[in-house]
């Protein structure tokens, strides 16, 4: 769509004379124009239908493979059966579903304030930084499948110990990407900002925090994938419902098609968030180049 | 030496009052190895409506001197005064162009320059409506709406000089403000920021390590040498203005070419073998 008008805006010293370029630009080079645009255009298509045809190659080999190799369903189930669990346990997957669903968006909504928030603060704050920054450090080094039985103990087996399990692993990487956000900005905007008599506050709102958001949007990407891990660590400690509860149970009964099953949807749910928030940057920040190519290769 | 080349444009026959007065200035770094001293001795006198150049090789301290005289680094010696007050904090009331655009890459080229009007609380319509005026009169009529990274290098440089000029400054600091552009791009845009100062009666104090564009555009040529920087010699350019792009070819002109090189010479900035 730009493509056509990115031409003129290259050219280095046709500031004047580039306007009179375009009218002037005749059929030939139009035409190379063309040729390139649907080279780009077959460029994005075949980046659609390059990880789309692996992930059919794979489930074909798999299926035909499992057959083959007649591996009994209980350690490798064919993507068939697979599917058919899939669709006799419907309600039940959407049942469990919900639940880890709302306690990833829970777990993820407490990360991010708390994250961003924390990371503005030891920014605005160094002492306050200094003081807290091995304590933080510390509560990362603790494997949080280790304190997830604790919280049970403290909190029960309902969403409580749940989210909070997902909020301590996703929190810390959007902390550290706010902090590393802020932090990183050339010292020319500084220059500029002093030199025209822009505050404290004002470089804070106009330059550091959308210098930032790029930084910033990477933690949050990392988060949401991190809180889906946490919600079924907590769900594998102590609960009753939920995708994490399912596997357990699957696994029990040596029901691997729902457990695969109950995978899939795992996989849809931290999937599904990553794309809502790569969404959310493209949006928020559209200038930033880069991230939203790498989310329409996906 | 300094005080030396302070003479010449004392007696040049500039009316005015001084908008920069800069005298003895020196500038030393504290680094690893110990003290370094960027900048020895400087005297400069830039008077209302004058075009001064600063010219030397890379490392004289030339774009140090501007930063000094903006007050963006404090001096170590001497005194910097700018419109009459002693420069000891940011000067603000002066537009900066510095070596890089530094635009913002969220903002449009219109908002860039508008950054300039938020810092300051002037009115957005008549800012706005002046950003609009500056960015035509440089030849960026239809990118208004257009992103940094839109832009070539040249284009974004000239909105960087917009958003330097919105707030109608009669003093211009320019650092090296066509270091990065090609040739052609680089004559273009000598030729507009000779006419954007003709139109405005602006004072601009000018920093290249080019001499034929110093020769162009300035009213006195300051030829710096290096280690500690210090002003060699200050060189009245006594040509009529506008300056066209054929006088370059002139005589006259390639005689204040020859003086600054003979300079750079006899210093020792340029060996010839």
């Amino acid at each position: 769509m730009d493509a056509s008008g990115s031409e003129p805006r290259k050219s280095e010293s046709g500031d004047t004379t580039g306007s009179r370029r375009v009218t002037a630009m005749d059929r030939s080079e139009a035409a190379v124009e063309q040729g390139r645009i649907s080279r780009v255009r077959r460029q994005r298509i075949s980046n659609t239908v390059a990880p789309i045809g692996t992930l059919v190659a794979l489930i074909l080999v798999w299926e035909f493979g499992a057959t083959l190799l007649e591996t009994p369903t209980y350690l490798l189930p064919r993507p068939t059966d697979i599917w058919t669990a899939f669709f006799a346990n419907w309600e039940v997957l959407i049942e469990h579903a919900q639940v880890t669903t709302f306690e990833v968006i829970v777990g993820y909504l407490l990360s991010v304030v708390g994250g961003v928030a924390l990371g503005l603060a030891i920014f605005l704050s160094p002492a306050l930084g200094r003081s807290i920054y091995p304590l933080l450090v510390s509560t990362q080094a603790i494997p949080k499948t280790a304190i997830a039985p604790l919280f049970v103990v403290w909190f029960g087996f309902g969403l409580l110990p749940k989210v909070l399990i997902a909020f301590l692993i996703a929190f810390f990487p959007i902390l550290i990407s706010t902090v590393v956000g802020l932090m990183s900005i050339d010292a020319g905007k500084l220059r500029l900002a002093k030199s025209i008599g822009l505050g404290r506050w004002g470089t804070f709102v106009k330059i550091r925090l959308p210098q930032a958001a790029p930084s910033i949007f990477g933690g949050l990407k990392v988060g949401i994938t991190l809180c889906v891990v946490g919600a079924v660590v907590g769900e594998f400690v102590g609960a009753s419902s939920g995708l994490g509860y399912l596997l357990l149970v699957a696994s029990g009964n040596l029901n691997s098609p729902l457990l695969f099953a109950a995978l899939f949807l795992l996989t849809v749910i931290g999937v599904g968030g990553f794309l809502l928030v790569s969404l959310a940057e493209r949006l928020l920040i559209p200038w930033h180049k880069g991230a939203g190519d790498q989310v329409a290769g996906m | 030496m300094a005080q030396e080349a302070v003479l010449p444009s004392e007696s040049a026959a500039v009316v005015g009052e001084a908008v920069i007065d800069v005298q003895g200035v020196s500038k030393v770094y504290t680094s690893r190895e110990g003290p370094v001293r960027a900048l020895d001795d400087i005297s400069l006198t830039l008077r209302r409506g004058e075009f001064v150049s600063l010219v030397g090789p890379s490392g004289c301290g030339k774009s140090t001197f501007l930063t000094l005289v903006s007050g963006l680094i404090p001096h170590s010696g001497g005194s910097i005064r700018v419109h009459g007050r002693e420069v000891t904090e940011p000067v603000t009331e002066l537009g900066f162009v510095f070596q890089s655009p530094t635009l913002l890459e969220w903002r449009s080229a219109i908002d860039n320059v508008m950054l300039q009007a938020e810092a300051r609380n002037l009115s957005r319509e008549e800012a706005r409506k002046q950003a609009r005026t500056l960015l035509r009169s440089i030849g960026l009529e239809g990118f208004e709406r257009h992103h940094p990274s839109e832009l070539s290098g040249g284009m974004a440089q000239r909105v960087a000089i917009c958003r330097a000029l919105l707030h109608d400054p009669d003093l211009l600091l320019m650092d090296e403000p066509f270091g990065a552009l090609d040739a052609l791009t680089r004559d273009q845009m000598g030729l507009d920021l000779q006419r954007l100062c003709l139109e405005r009666g602006a004072s601009v104090l000018f920093v290249t390590h080019s001499v034929p564009e110093a020769v162009f555009l300035s009213d006195r040529v300051a030829v710096m040498s290096p280690r500690p920087g210090r002003i060699e010699e200050v060189i009245d350019i006594d040509l009529p203005r506008p300056r066209t792009l054929a006088a370059r070819e002139t005589p006259s002109y390639i005689a204040y070419g020859k003086r600054i090189m003979d300079i750079f010479l006899r210093s020792g900035v340029l060996k010839e073998a």
